[in-house]
């Protein structure tokens, strides 16, 4: 079995080397283990929806053993900082258990690209119709993120659990 | 007629018989789901560490209460300023939300989240909160409903929300939030920790209300929506400086110091044990000490998570319960509680033991987690492992990254930028700093795991 720094590593190589944001990270992580890649990480509902602080000490051993490098930028408009991972061994497979290799590789590149709060919502969702079973998730959500799930971005995320077919668009 | 509490970190609080809210927060403060804060404290087992930090979250959430007026004072200072309407009926939900947000702590706070957690309870204490002041069954309710139709749900909700939907909702999470105005003057003032002075009149004087983008940071510029929060007058750096290093030296030396999360390891352990025999109900009262009818064994046993059960628990009574739990028949039980009576912890292993050099520490992780993998097993936890402490500027307790709002913003020609964007000192602690810790029941495997 591979080790949980790998995971990381093999995630940031199959987005093509660079994947930006944390938060980012933490829902690739989340949505690709609710497909099968078995990571055994486990999570919990925190600010921005599902976060498994396994997957955080993942990303700690992953920069210390020198499998990924981490930098920060800041954004523009305010100067908040977010994190850039890049993978110091493009050659890093993770095998990603029953999603496999190609199918995994697939999606990160689609997550990568997709706005970090529709990806936010999409887990979030997933996380209160799968997990906490919340009879209504979608007012649930809207009562817990609020503007986030303006301006169409939470029907965005629901067509990517469409795509996924993930609960509840599966429901 | 008026009310009035003393207290050692705001002096004279006044509760006045002309202000409406003020006597709702009077009734509230009578509530016994309120009441039940008196017997939680403030910092859980600090007190092993910090024998003067036996403040309760009943005299914090006052506090609370107290400072929440004085933000709405600011909100309202700030809506003239800006030329701006303001909404006394959302200042009067945010100020009850600051005095009711800790509700739905548990006993010893985030130790027995974590207990829950470990059990594979997704709730967190939050909902707990809102959970109780809904409650039909309960006091708070009617009190809140009586006051205004509508008024339970509108405090419950403010309180269940992850972002914020306008400046009222910064009286209750924000940089500058009520709650953390409280708790870090007081939780100084009781560890007895000269670290970490703040100029809280001074930074109230200077703060100011602006728009920021309230979407995690990203690559480019998609703004998900501008709030209202508040934000500081760039003349106010040094103390908002000086104000998050207070945060983060509390961190370090009180909220993480290591004989405090060895304590509360310990009181988990002997938590989950008892949470195991009552989850399967034979022979739990003889196994754990316990009277049959005991409000952990009602809770832990199945379906017995109800808000009636919760409110049973607090700090008080699993304390008062040691002398029953060192007659438990699983020595595991009774092993922690006679440790637990009379201070005798497991012995700590600090990673940081190793040097500061991150590869070395995570190496020595995976090489004692090898040689103690039996011991570290559930159900056996001779050895325990501490993964889940670090921080940075802004990091909260669980490791997230914390939120926009939560974020201090200074006004930097006139915008709001960051505070790391303006201040070299706050950004050279954005890194997060991992505290790894090891807790041994036997001095002698700790030596064995130090080699």
């Amino acid at each position: 079995m591979n080790e949980a720094e790998d995971h990381v590593a093999a995630i940031i190589c199959a987005a093509g080397g660079r994947l930006v944001s944390r938060i980012r990270m933490q829902k690739i992580a989340y949505l690709l283990d609710q497909l099968g890649t078995e990571s055994g990480f486990d999570y919990q509902y925190h600010h921005y929806g599902p976060y498994s602080r396994d997957l955080d000490n993942a990303i700690l051993d992953a920069t210390a053993f020198g499998l990924v490098e981490e930098k920060h930028e800041h954004r523009q408009s305010d100067g908040a900082r977010y994190s850039v991972f890049v993978c110091k061994d493009m050659g890093k497979k993770s095998g990603f258990g029953r999603l496999g290799e190609e199918k995994a590789s697939e999606l990160v590149r689609l997550f990568s690209e997709t706005n970090v709060t529709v990806l936010e919502l999409a887990a979030t969702a997933h996380w209160l119709a799968a997990v906490e079973k919340v009879p209504d998730w979608q007012q649930e959500i809207v009562r817990r993120k609020g503007p986030k799930t303006e301006n169409g971005r939470l029907a965005k995320a629901e067509v990517l659990l469409g795509r996924l077919q993930l609960a509840p668009a599966n429901t | 007629m008026s009310k009035r509490l003393r207290d050692p970190v705001h002096g004279l609080i006044v509760f006045s018989d002309s202000d409406p809210i003020d006597m709702l927060a009077w009734q509230l403060i009578d509530a016994p789901e309120f009441q039940r804060l008196r017997r939680i404290r403030q910092l859980g087992v600090s007190e092993f560490t910090f024998p003067g930090a036996v403040h309760t979250r009943f005299a914090h959430s006052i506090g609370v209460y107290h400072n929440a007026r004085r933000l709405v004072e600011v909100v309202d200072r700030e809506m003239l300023r800006n030329k701006t309407r303001g909404s006394p009926e959302r200042a009067e939900v945010a100020k009850v939300a600051a005095l009711l947000h800790d509700l739905g702590h548990g006993p010893f706070s985030h130790t027995f989240e974590s207990v829950q957690v470990s059990r594979g309870v997704k709730r967190r204490h939050e909902k707990w909160t809102a959970d109780i002041i809904r409650n039909p069954d309960g006091t708070i309710r009617p009190l809140l409903n009586d006051y205004r139709a509508g008024f339970c749900d509108e405090v419950a909700g403010l309180l269940e929300s992850d972002d914020p939907t306008d400046i009222y909702h910064s009286v209750v999470s924000s940089s500058f939030d009520a709650d953390r105005l409280d708790y870090l003057q007081r939780d100084r003032m009781m560890a007895g920790t000269g670290a970490g002075a703040i100029d809280l009149d001074w930074l109230i004087d200077n703060i100011r209300v602006a728009e920021i983008d309230i979407g995690a940071p990203d690559e480019g510029e998609d703004p998900v929506k501008k709030i209202a929060t508040f934000c500081l007058a760039k003349k106010a750096l040094p103390a908002a400086e000086q104000f998050l290093l207070a945060r983060y030296t509390l961190h370090q030396q009180v909220y993480f110091h290591r004989a405090t999360r060895c304590v509360e390891h310990m009181i988990g352990k002997l938590l989950r044990a008892v949470a195991t025999h009552a989850a399967t109900g034979e022979m739990a009262a003889e196994l754990t000490g316990l009277v049959a009818d005991h409000a952990l064994l009602r809770f832990f046993a199945p379906d017995g998570e109800t808000v009636a059960n919760y409110l049973a628990l607090d700090d008080a009574l699993v304390f008062g319960s040691l002398d029953l739990l060192v007659r438990a028949q699983d020595p595991e039980i009774s092993d922690m509680a006679k440790r637990l009576g009379c201070r005798q912890l497991y012995k700590t292993l600090d990673l940081a033991d190793f040097g500061e050099d991150l590869g070395t520490q995570r190496r020595s992780l995976r090489r004692i987690s090898g040689m103690f993998e039996a011991e570290l097993a559930d159900g056996v936890a001779t050895v325990m492992l501490d993964d889940k402490a670090s921080i940075s500027i802004y990091s909260e307790i669980g490791g997230d990254e914390d939120r926009m709002h939560k974020k201090l913003h200074v006004l930097d020609a006139g915008r709001p930028v960051e505070i790391s964007k303006v201040s070299p000192l706050i950004r050279a602690l954005e890194d997060k700093k991992q505290f790894t810790r090891f807790y041994f029941e036997q001095a002698a495997d700790r030596e064995r795991a130090k080699l």
